[in-house]
């Protein structure tokens, strides 16, 4: 124990040297271990989400950007699919269709145009308030909620897509109802709403006066039953009990817009019949299978990460010589101490025991230093993880 | 001594109420879990009518309209969107019927169109207002005539759809549900050959309906129809009865169809004109006694008697 | 407490190199005696305190400190004798500079595990730092001191053992003529309480009269060639 109370004096007396010790040794040990940590648990955020998603179909194009959409509501969203797509899906009964439409923001989070089944695929489960029940109402995820202060009863604004775009999407004050459950995934970042809400930000619905009723100034033309209002028929922005019946949606439904569409295959059987569909020359749509982009993905990670594990090492080799010579370079600095202890009785044993007290020290001091960012690091994953996908 | 008497009577009576609240309440949860294994909700009579017909005692079906309001003008409360979010199997007849669930969200995958494999039969309403407003240019507030299961070929569609449907929900009943649906049928037949016995009868001549519900009717049977659009309980302005006035030189009808039995004043007056008011419920909603079968039955015996009008 | 007699018989001794030799034919002390040694630098003065604390042996001849004769002690048994029963008080003080005052003085039982330091034993390293004038001190880094303080810590230390032989190489060699008098009437005064034997090696002819015996050092050993 004296040992340790002299090597703790030592250490003490010396600070500036010990804690610029410490700050080697806790580097050494933090930086790579960070780099596997956030690795792996990348590896197990991004696989478990896109082992659990079977399928997702969408426009032709980037694969990867077509699943980090669909897994992540990451990426700018794909162009768009028909919600026929869904329909045949289901018609096929082949596989459940899980349709998504995330094209919108609403205070920078993403608005997620989804039907009931979302919730029931992901098991999200709602943790306040209640479920979305009608159009003009969204849930939110557990940190968004958080991150707004906002809770069932209170209203979220979308963004507006383009302000100079006066045909584009009107921002719709939505009604929070509930807040979901914390899941730890991406879920907790997004803004659920009934993809025909999200059609009517998009502005292929809209609720507005009855028009046979509008005053005058406001119609441009009035030809039997054919009315011309001009862009002053006030819309609406906001959804209520009161005006909810005068919202309607122009155009075929078939054709309304999803941007990504998860398929639920029924069985084995049913998921080759349907990869077998989108591999034919003519499908409009491609069929991705998630775990598959996300394996190239994080194979390309791991070759980074296996370049990485080899400057790890020599790193490593190198600080460990540089702590060698750092030692013996101090214990020639301190030979007058050493000679001092030598004539007061001091064993060479106790002298090594002394020396290896004090590596034991800056060792332990910097193992826990380590041990806090890292435990730092695992808390903060998920938010680094999102950074890093941004 | 008294106030422990009291308080001891007090006690006893607490636990007493206690064991018998859960006497009460042990065979009450366990009907409702063996009711609620599944739920399937629906969204006008004629389909929970169909369903019930269909399941017998192996699902619990729900039609939770009030009695007193149109359910195809309906607007469920969120408590009740809930509700049906929360069923197994939730039937539409389709056909636009159930407006509210264009603004209401339910999980599409439980949901079932019962009519969608009819889409190519439904009747389209031509005269429904346009508008056109911003640059997405016309488009019509139009729709079709919902009341689908009065054409008996739609109805049957649907009670096949409702078949497919229930055994995929439950597999272990899919003969019975069969079965039943096969017996449904030949109920359905029986009212369908009631109508087309009717309308021989009828032939070609001018038929007025209150209001435009009765199209399929019409098409099936060939009816030559004419719709007014007056509500059995409001007394048409002048304007209107002049227009009937109109209407009767060209189209000589002897009576008129009503969703409901029409008020006093209306009856009174019509029969000023020689119109002799016949009701025949659509059903949309649950009929105040007797089932859909007995119903129609009813509406048929209405119909024939006023065929015979000279 | 007694002091302890000493003897050297025939006594030889070289430093590896070969560079110095020292021949040492008869030195005798008596237990309680105070002897000063003088010499010329470099005579070997120095090396002679080391073979007498037994920090180096010699190749030939006895060294007998009361019945023990140390040079045949093994390295662990003479350093633990050593420690047991000689104070040291060295040219330089050898003080460590990441200790306090009171660590420094207390270090001999921190380093090894023949002493144990407990409740007395700081009890007796106060007492005596008071009495050597550091008692407000005890806290002080080393580098806050001045040289007869660190002389005095330095002194303290070697005496905290209570030992029966003290030795001290030049203790004055480096404080200013005030201090050095001081100095030289503590280490007289603690030695007279202790009744310890003391050698003591010094330059300043000045101080050599409060010894029982002189020796010089110059005429006790004959340089080899």
């Amino acid at each position: 124990m004296h040992a340790f109370y002299l090597a703790w004096q030592y250490i003490r007396h010396n600070r500036i040297k010990s804690v610029l010790l410490v700050c080697g040794v806790t580097l050494t040990i933090v930086v790579p271990a960070a780099v596997f940590i956030l690795v792996r648990f990348g590896e197990e955020w991004l696989m478990s989400r896109a082992a659990s998603t079977p399928m997702v179909i969408g426009a032709k194009g980037s694969r990867v950007d077509l699943s980090l959409h669909a897994l992540y509501f990451r990426s700018k969203a794909p162009a768009p699919i028909g919600m026929a797509e869904a329909a045949k899906l289901r018609e096929a009964g082949l596989a459940i269709p899980v349709p998504l439409y995330g094209r919108f923001t609403a205070r920078s989070f993403p608005i997620v145009g989804a039907t009931l089944d979302y919730f029931d695929f992901r098991d999200l489960r709602v943790a306040s308030g209640h479920q979305i029940a009608k159009l003009g109402d969204c849930v939110l995820g557990a940190r968004v909620a958080q991150a707004l202060a906002l809770g069932a009863g209170d209203r979220l604004l979308s963004d507006s897509e383009n302000v100079l775009d006066l045909s584009g999407a009107y921002p719709l004050n939505m009604r929070v109802t509930g807040v979901l459950a914390e899941e730890r995934t991406e879920d907790d970042f997004a803004v659920f709403v009934d993809l025909k809400t999200a059609w009517v930000i998009a502005g292929l619905g809209h609720g507005h006066q009855d028009v046979s009723k509008a005053d005058e100034s406001v119609i441009l033309d009035r030809t039997g039953n054919t009315v011309v209002a001009n862009a002053a028929l006030p819309e609406y922005t906001e959804i209520t009990d009161e005006n909810i019946g005068s919202f309607h949606f122009h155009g075929d439904p078939a054709g309304f817009p999803i941007t990504a569409l998860i398929a639920l295959p029924r069985d084995e059987k049913s998921a080759v019949l349907l990869r077998g569909r989108y591999e034919q020359q003519d499908a409009a749509a491609q069929l991705v299978i998630p775990e598959d982009v996300v394996g190239e993905i994080m194979e390309m990670v791991f070759k980074a990460q296996r370049i990485f594990n080899y400057t790890v090492v020599c790193i490593a080799a190198a600080t460990v010589l540089f702590l060698v010579l750092i030692i013996s370079l101090s214990l020639r600095l301190r030979s007058t101490e050493l000679q001092t202890l030598h004539k007061l009785g001091c064993s060479r044993h106790t002298m090594i025991t002394l020396v290896g007290a004090e590596l034991i020290l800056i060792g332990g001091i910097s193992s826990l230093f380590s041990a806090g960012a890292l435990v730092l690091v695992l808390q903060l994953a998920p938010v680094l993880m999102r950074t890093f996908l941004a | 001594m008294k106030k422990l008497t009291g308080l001891a009577a007090l006690c006893l009576a607490l636990v007493l109420g206690a064991c018998s609240k859960e006497a009460e309440q042990a065979p009450a949860g366990a009907g409702k879990t063996a009711a609620a294994a599944t739920t399937v909700y629906t969204t006008n009579y004629p389909v929970y009518y169909f369903a019930k017909r269909l399941a017998g005692e192996a699902a619990s079906i729900e039609f939770p309209a009030p009695a007193d309001e149109d359910p195809a003008y309906w607007d469920p409360s969120e408590e009740i969107i809930a509700a049906y979010q929360a069923a197994d199997l939730i039937l539409l007849n389709g056909a636009d019927f159930e407006k509210w669930v264009a603004k209401a969200t339910l999980p599409e995958s439980r949901v079932v169109d019962t009519s969608s494999a009819a889409a190519p039969q439904y009747i389209e309403i031509q005269d429904a207002m346009v508008h056109s407003h911003g640059p997405e240019g016309q488009h019509a507030h139009a729709g079709f005539d919902f009341n689908t299961w009065l054409d008996t070929d739609i109805a049957v569609q649907q009670v096949d759809a409702i078949a497919a449907a229930l055994a995929g929900k439950l597999p272990n009943e899919a003969t019975a549900i069969q079965e039943r649906a096969a017996a449904l049928k030949e109920d359905l037949k029986k009212i369908d050959l009631g109508l087309t016995e009717i309308s021989g009868r009828i032939a070609d001549k001018p038929l007025i309906a209150s209001h435009p519900v009765y199209n399929y009717l019409a098409r099936r049977y060939q009816w030559n129809l004419k719709s007014l659009h007056w509500e059995p309980g409001e007394m048409p302005e002048e304007a209107e009865w002049s227009a009937l006035q109109e209407l009767l030189k060209t189209h000589a009808a002897r009576f008129v169809i009503w969703e409901g039995d029409p008020n006093p004043a209306i009856a009174a007056r019509l029969k000023t004109l020689g119109l002799e008011p016949v009701v025949f419920y659509p059903l949309a909603n649950v009929p105040s006694s007797g089932d859909y079968l007995a119903a129609m039955q009813e509406n048929l015996a209405r119909l024939a008697a006023a065929s015979m009008l000279p | 407490m007694n002091g302890m007699e000493l003897a050297l018989d025939c006594v030889r001794f070289a430093y590896p190199q070969g560079r110095f030799t020292l021949a040492l034919d008869a030195l005798h002390v008596a237990a309680g005696e105070r002897i000063a040694i003088v010499g010329p630098s470099g005579s070997g003065k120095t090396t002679l305190l080391n073979l007498i604390a037994g920090i180096i042996t010699p190749e030939q001849g006895a060294v007998r400190l009361g019945e023990t004769v140390i040079n045949t002690l093994s390295d662990a048994s003479r350093r633990a004798f050593r420690i047991q029963h000689i104070g040291f008080v060295f040219q330089d003080f050898s003080l460590l500079d990441y200790l306090n005052v009171l660590q420094n003085i207390l270090l001999p039982f921190r380093v090894n595990p023949v002493l144990t330091l407990d409740a007395n034993v700081t009890e007796r390293a106060r007492r005596c730092a008071d009495e050597l004038g550091l008692a407000g001190k005890l806290d002080r880094p080393i580098q806050q001191l001045s040289q007869g303080e660190r002389q005095r810590v330095a002194l303290c230390r070697a005496l905290v053992t209570a030992p029966r032989l003290l030795l001290a190489d030049e203790p004055t060699g480096n404080l200013d003529p005030r201090t050095k008098q001081h100095a030289m009437e503590v280490l007289t005064a603690q030695r007279q309480q202790s009744g310890a034997t003391l050698l003591m090696v010094t330059h300043d002819h000045s101080l050599l009269s409060g010894f029982d015996r002189v020796i010089d050092f110059a005429t006790l050993a004959q340089e080899a060639d």
